[in-house]
């Protein structure tokens, strides 16, 4: 999928977030609670930038780390990765 | 018990445990090494009478080469493996798994949470105060046993204590995905109208008190459950001859739950409703 720069990045990344919280089959806890947790913290940062954001950044980052690291299979382990690369490459939030 | 398990003598096998050489019989987990070396993991869903589901993850330690953390209870000790118990890396996950815990589940009778919620710093509270929580209320709906889902880890020990593991009732599932998964009779119908026997081995095993019988739930609601006032005295079961074991637990001389030791060697801390609940008897004074 392509989208040029007219599409608000927060939005995408709360759409992709639901999806995994959506997907999530509910075995393992950093994944069942974690997609849902990251999902929050999208929602309270889809309006805000800098300051305003850098909590809920940092909060998305601990829980998208455990999710990496604990989750069983490659849902839990990849639902970080598009909201992390947008926060580092892209600079969503800023 | 009675009966000396003899086992099949195992190989030792050695890998590395926190920088330090360790031999483990051949078939042990992770987890079994470090209780024998004198290590505390935590553990939620690992059960002592179950096969590893290694649903909870705060058991996570770090494997050397190995892409993501390793769950102890389940990923067995491999020859020249070399494990590390207490990383920053393992730290901050099991950190996290608690947070999501308990920020989203009550978890104020389950063992040990307490302690180790402190142990890791875990904030839950930093979630914010509006976050999804299962919010379920108890389940009252026969004279037994309780089942309160709003304490539930979904840890799937009763489920598999219920199935083939053990009862081969197979009374409860888990139903539903995701964070809407909830354990739950087919057609989420009351309990008793359901397969259930009321052999209790799922609140037997459940780690959080989210199953408990009606007498202890009763006792909590009422103020007056107090472990510190109660003894278990182990004995044996009058009803058949099979003779479990059954441990009466008994607070100001009326046995208020009955469990059975998880090393005996026959039984395995299994009971039928007879030897579980059926104790009204010993207790009638009228
Ligand atoms: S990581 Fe995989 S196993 Fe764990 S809850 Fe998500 S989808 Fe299920
Ligand atoms: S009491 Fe026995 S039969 Fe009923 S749900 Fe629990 S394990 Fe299954
Ligand atoms: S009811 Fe208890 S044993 Fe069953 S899944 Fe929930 S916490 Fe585990
Ligand atoms: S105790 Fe190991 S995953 Fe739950």
């Amino acid at each position: 999928m392509a989208f040029d720069d007219s599409v608000p990045l927060p939005r995408l990344l709360l759409r992709m977030a639901e999806f995994f919280r959506d997907e999530s089959c509910g075995q393992c806890v950093p994944c069942r609670v974690g997609t849902v947790r990251q999902e929050e913290a999208l929602h309270r940062i889809v309006e805000r930038t800098g300051a305003d954001a850098a909590g809920d950044i940092a909060l998305l980052r601990e829980v998208g780390r455990a999710m990496r690291d604990a989750s069983i299979c490659g849902l839990g382990q990849t639902a970080w990765n598009a909201v992390e690369s947008a926060i580092d490459r892209l600079g969503a939030y800023e | 018990m009675t009966v000396t398990p003899l086992g099949i003598p195992r190989r030792l096998l050695e890998f590395t445990l926190d920088g330090e050489p360790v031999r483990a019989p051949e078939g042990s987990t992770i987890l079994d090494a470090c209780r024998a070396a004198g290590k505390d993991v935590p553990t939620l869903c690992e059960g002592d009478t179950l096969r590893p589901k290694n649903a909870c993850r705060v058991c996570v330690v770090e494997v050397e080469g190995a892409r993501t953390l390793v769950p102890a209870c389940s990923r067995k000790a491999e020859p020249g493996m070399e494990v590390r118990t207490d990383t920053e890396r393992a730290r901050h996950s099991r950190k996290v798994v608690l947070e999501l815990l308990a920020s989203s589940v009550d978890l104020s009778t389950t063992p040990r949470v307490a302690e180790w919620l402190k142990e890791y710093e875990a904030k839950p509270d930093r979630f914010g105060p509006d976050v999804a929580r299962l919010n379920e209320e108890p389940k009252v709906d026969n004279d037994l046993y309780v089942r309160d889902y709003g304490k539930c880890i979904l840890c799937y020990k009763c489920v598999d204590a219920c199935g083939d593991q053990w009862q081969n009732t197979f009374a409860i599932s888990v139903a539903g995905r995701g964070f809407d998964a909830r354990i739950a009779v087919e057609h989420d119908a009351p309990l008793t109208d359901s397969a259930c026997v009321y052999c209790g081995n799922c609140v037997e095993v459940c780690p959080t008190g989210a199953l408990s019988f009606k007498s202890e739930f009763d006792m909590r609601a009422a103020g007056t459950w107090d472990e510190s006032r109660q003894t278990e005295t182990t004995t044996v079961c009058a009803y058949c001859g099979v003779g479990c074991n059954l441990t009466l637990h008994v607070q100001d001389n009326e046995i208020v739950k009955v469990t059975s030791p998880h090393d005996n060697p026959v039984t395995h801390g299994n009971l039928c409703i007879k030897g579980r609940f059926g104790y009204q008897h010993v207790q009638n004074r009228g």
